[in-house]
Formats: structure tokens, sequence, C-alpha cells
């Protein structure tokens, strides 16, 4: 068994679900960023259309992670980035990117040198701007916006662009305040 | 009746709207017009003011369970506002696993329909069949 418990619900989560073939979500994201690069001739639009699709991803992905977590709330936005690196990363991608604290409070560091998204991709010259995995990013806001942290979460680094590690830079923005007035009045 | 001795499943948005009901037990619970919406969305007012009553603002969980001499409730809301409860005969045991069933069919068969609008009632024939074959519900 392994101590971290959080660790041991990823590990279990991904043990009882079913896989396919990662080449299946590979070339399904290929062609869903080839039409949009076909699409939109503006590079930045491609970018925000992914992470808009991620953030969908995220908001219905959460409680899929969450009931397996068997956490039964949490208390900041760094815990709920351990389950997401824990639990959610180990669920949906067999990776556990590593969390690392800044001296900035609010802003944390998910770094992981594999990216099943990405691994078969090279991006030509003409397309550098784009963050092709941006659909990651859309995946952590979507769901950290579903437990009330608004969060910004941008790579600073892709392997596909010759860094030697991913990484997603994550700044906590503010949290969405629960208010009891809030359930009243709806 | 129920193998678990579920009477019925409850599921509150959010928001406070009733956006789940389903009777077990066969017989008909509350069946009259607008009652169980008015109900649930009571509960979770409920349970709000339960958690706002705790002495350490921000950290208690709320209301976790009711007993009474015929039924008892059993709550579970998760970190993303949604609240599961189930009626159950008193002598009911383990309705901690029932509710965790309960959130994982809600996330593999409410959640992952791309065609389920969030925080709307749910009507979906395929979440029904799944809590009526559940080994724990």
């Amino acid at each position: 068994m392994n101590s971290d418990p959080l660790q041991q619900a990823g590990e279990n989560a991904w043990q009882d679900t079913k896989h396919v073939h990662s080449s299946l979500l590979s070339i399904t994201y290929g062609c869903l960023v080839e039409q949009l690069v076909k699409d939109f001739a503006d590079i930045e639009a491609v970018n925000e259309i992914t992470k808009r699709m991620g953030s969908f991803i995220g908001k219905r992905v959460c409680d899929d992670v969450l009931s397996h977590a068997q956490v039964s709330k949490c208390e900041n936005v760094k815990e709920a980035l351990q389950i997401t690196t824990k639990v959610g990363f180990r669920m949906m991608l067999n990776i556990q990117p590593t969390l690392t604290t800044t001296p900035d409070p609010k802003i944390f560091v998910l770094s992981f040198p594999e990216n099943p998204l990405s691994s078969n991709v090279e991006i030509p010259t003409e397309l550098n701007d784009i963050a092709y995995s941006n659909i990651i990013c859309g995946v952590i806001e979507g769901a950290l916006e579903l437990l009330r942290y608004e969060v910004k979460a941008d790579f600073v680094k892709e392997v596909v662009k010759g860094d030697h590690t991913n990484e997603i830079r994550v700044e906590h923005i503010r949290d969405i305040p629960e208010q009891i007035s809030d359930i009243f009045e709806t | 009746m129920s193998k678990n001795f579920i009477i019925s499943v409850w599921i509150i948005s959010p928001s406070g709207g009733l956006i789940y009901k389903k009777d077990i037990a066969g017989q008909s619970t509350l069946a009259r017009g607008n009652d169980p919406l008015e109900l649930g969305s009571l509960f979770h007012s409920q349970y709000a003011i339960s958690s706002a009553l705790s002495p350490l603002p921000g950290t208690s969980s709320g209301i976790e369970s009711v007993e009474t001499d015929d039924f008892r409730i059993q709550c579970l809301r998760t970190p993303t506002g949604i609240l599961f409860f189930v009626l159950a005969e008193p002598h009911a045991t383990n309705l901690e696993r029932t509710l965790k069933e309960l959130y994982e069919l809600f996330a593999d068969y409410v959640g992952k329909n791309p065609f389920y609008v969030p925080n709307q009632p749910i009507k979906s024939a395929l979440f029904d069949k799944k809590i009526l074959e559940s080994p724990f519900i």
C-alpha cells in the first residue's frame, strides 16, 4: 500500500478504469487541432478554443475524479491541485506531474516530462505560437472553478518546443466566495 | 423493498434545486405535486444553516445524518457543492458506501453525458437503470 492516500486513490482509480489505446487520444486530439488551425487563421483563437474546450472537460471530469479520490472537502487551492495531479492526471492520462510551490504563494508549477497528447507531434515553425496542449490548461481551470478557485493556467515550457520538460504555471486569482445568501437568493 | 433498505435517493444541485429523486422501495413517498421540490430545497437550506452554525466557520461539513424512529437520512455533500441524500430504514447500514456509489454513478452517467446541462433536472433512463441495478442501493 502507498503511504500517501491521494496517490493510492489515483493508482486505484487508474487500475479500475477501462483503458483505450493512447494513440486514439493523440490522433483524435491531433485532428481536432488540425481542423482548428485550418478554420482559424489566428493562432491565438486556436489557443483560446482549445482552452475553452478543456474548461468544459474540467467541469465534467471534476466529479469523476472526486468520486474516486475519496475526499470530502478540500480546504485550499494547494489541496485542490494535489488532487488534480495525484488523482486527476494519474487517472486520466497516467502521468503524475510534480507540483512545486514558488516563493509567491499564489503561483504553482506543474511539471511533467511526458505528455501523451503531444508525444508524436512536431510543430512547424509557422505555428510556433500554438500552445498545442492548451486543452490541459483549460481542464485545470475548469475543474478548479467548480471547486470555487479561480485560476489561470498556462504552458511555460513544452517538450514539443524544444524544452526538456513540460511546465504549466498555475496562478491562483481568487477564491470564488460561497455565501449563504447565494443559496437563499436562488 | 430494496435489499439495502433504501427508501429513496435525492440529489440537490449546488444552487439548491432538486434535480433528481427516485423512490427505490416501490411505493412512492411524498408524491403530491411539488412537495418533493419544496422539501428538497428546504433540506438544502437546513444543510447550509447547519454548516453556518458551526463554531468553527467554514470547516464544518453540515448535516451528515438524521435519525428518527421510522427512518434515517444520510447525506453526502461533494466538494463541488452537489448534495446527495438517501432515505433509508432505521436499521440500514453502510449508507456511506451507498452514497459513494451514487456519486460515482452520477459522475459516470450524468456528468459524462455531453447533453446533460449542469444543474438541470436529471431525466436519464440510463442513470435510473444503473441506480436500480447497483448492489449498494
